[in-house]
């Protein structure tokens, strides 16, 4: 069988980590000889320079140029090496190619996203609507457009709560001028709407999986958060075994007829015992290579899925009681690749380096 | 009735892991014995034996140093005390 060519974005590791990097790892343990085309938002994308890591890389325009100018690249990366198979990792990229899936299938390419209606209804702004659907219990929530409906939400639910941006990032306040900053900031960032959420205590929870597009699932992972960074991301996990976790994820991927990777996040309310749905993220977590680790491999099964165009065997479930734990290293970069990849070049192409190195200002680099 | 004491996966150097709450738990001294006798159906009488047999101790002081031992299971959500 001719191994796959395979193109993944969102490389960067490091405090924030993307989940792209872990997924090249996950490739590689099942397909040795797959050919994996790293797609960057930028040359520091600690995911590009790591040992074993993608074979070529190549700068993307960011998502907010639209889905033109990330077609027009693709087609002219697909021209050095023309890829098939398509994993992207960001929240903000799977939002502009899922309305563009019958563009990517004329083009070839075969990726596993889900309409953009279905992308929607597990949207943080509209978890609201989809958990009374299906019974789940989500924090009390406001949607709110400016500043001042926030004071009057936050009036209602009482400090301290958690201000979201529809995409990233979530900011615990506890007062008026916390507030004020948080939301500031992320209608400055983000945009509108905000989510204003009672804050919940309690540990986290984080659920993986790979949904099969008719309401069920070829497999997932529960873990607890063991460590949490500053802004929250897991530093290290345990997997779990509640049947009580299951069945409410099953439900919500029922529910959407989910297909292909997801991430759940709940709390469970110390007080009720109760878990409480955070989000959906429509891809797969940073530590998607994690259960891969324990032999089972969601990123191969995706791509069992994307290439032989029949349902592959449901993976088995994650012993409860491993842990991961995030560990951070160096890894070395060369100037000359980040010079071939600042001038849109491929990389890696060595003979690019004195005619590149040359050309750059010195002001950009590192 | 299985209780969250049930379900523990305990080791000999005393860490026990929830494996439905992913809660770790490290036990000292005799209470790596008494959870492994509760999870094989040991009543008071038979903790308070063993206590008594293993450790230089009186009655009195077995007896209230289990009830307090059995009281932080409950406690910890870990043990409902036999009707």
């Amino acid at each position: 069988m001719k191994a796959p060519c395979i193109a993944v974005s969102g490389l960067h590791r490091g405090e924030n980590p993307q989940p792209g990097a872990g997924i090249v790892r996950s490739l590689r343990r099942r397909f040795p000889d797959a050919h994996i085309v790293g797609l960057s938002y930028d040359v520091m994308e600690s995911g590009i320079y790591v040992e074993n890591g993608p074979d070529e890389a190549h700068l993307m325009p960011y998502p907010t140029a639209g889905g033109a100018a990330l077609l027009d690249r693709i087609d002219s990366i697909r021209k050095r090496t023309p890829f098939d198979l398509f994993i992207p990792t960001l929240d903000s990229e799977i939002e502009v190619f899922s309305g563009l899936s019958d563009q990517l299938i004329q083009r070839g390419i075969r990726t596993c996203l889900p309409k953009v209606e279905v992308l929607k209804r597990r949207a943080k702004q509209h978890l609201p609507a989809l958990v009374e659907t299906c019974g789940v219990r989500i924090p009390e929530t406001r949607i709110v457009p400016d500043l001042q409906a926030a004071y009057r939400a936050a009036g209602e639910l009482g400090y301290p709560l958690v201000v979201k941006g529809p995409f990233y990032e979530a900011k615990i306040v506890h007062n008026m001028a916390q507030l004020t900053a948080a939301a500031s900031h992320l209608l400055a960032e983000w945009g509108h709407p905000l989510i204003l959420q009672g804050f919940v205590s309690g540990s986290e929870f984080n659920v993986l999986g790979v949904g099969d597009g008719a309401g069920g699932w070829f497999g997932h992972c529960c873990l607890r958060k063991t460590q949490l960074s500053d802004k929250g991301k897991g530093l290290s996990g345990i997997t779990v075994n509640d049947s009580r976790l299951s069945n409410l994820c099953a439900d919500l991927i029922r529910e959407l007829k989910w297909p292909g990777p997801f991430e759940i996040e709940l709390i469970r309310e110390e007080s009720t015992d109760d878990y409480m749905l955070i989000e959906i993220n429509p891809r797969f977590p940073a530590w998607v290579d994690f259960p891969s680790m324990l032999g089972v491999n969601f990123a191969a099964l995706l791509v069992d899925m994307l290439q032989l165009d029949r349902v592959p065997e449901p993976l088995p479930s994650c012993k409860p009681g491993s842990f991961y734990i995030r560990h951070q290293i160096e890894v070395v970069g060369d100037i000359n690749r980040y010079a071939g990849l600042l001038k849109g070049e491929s990389d890696p192409l060595v003979d690019l380096i004195d005619e590149t190195l040359t050309s750059i200002p010195a002001e950009v680099l590192p | 009735m299985t209780t969250t004491l049930d379900n523990l996966l305990l080791n000999d150097r005393g860490i026990a892991f929830d494996p439905v709450s992913g809660e770790t738990y490290r036990l000292i001294g005799p209470a790596v014995h008494l959870v492994r006798l509760l999870q094989n159906g040991a009543d008071d009488e038979a903790l308070l034996h063993y206590l008594l047999t293993e450790y230089e101790v009186d009655e009195a002081t077995a007896r209230r140093d289990l009830d307090v031992f059995l009281g932080m299971l409950e406690q910890m959500k870990l043990w409902e005390a036999r009707s």
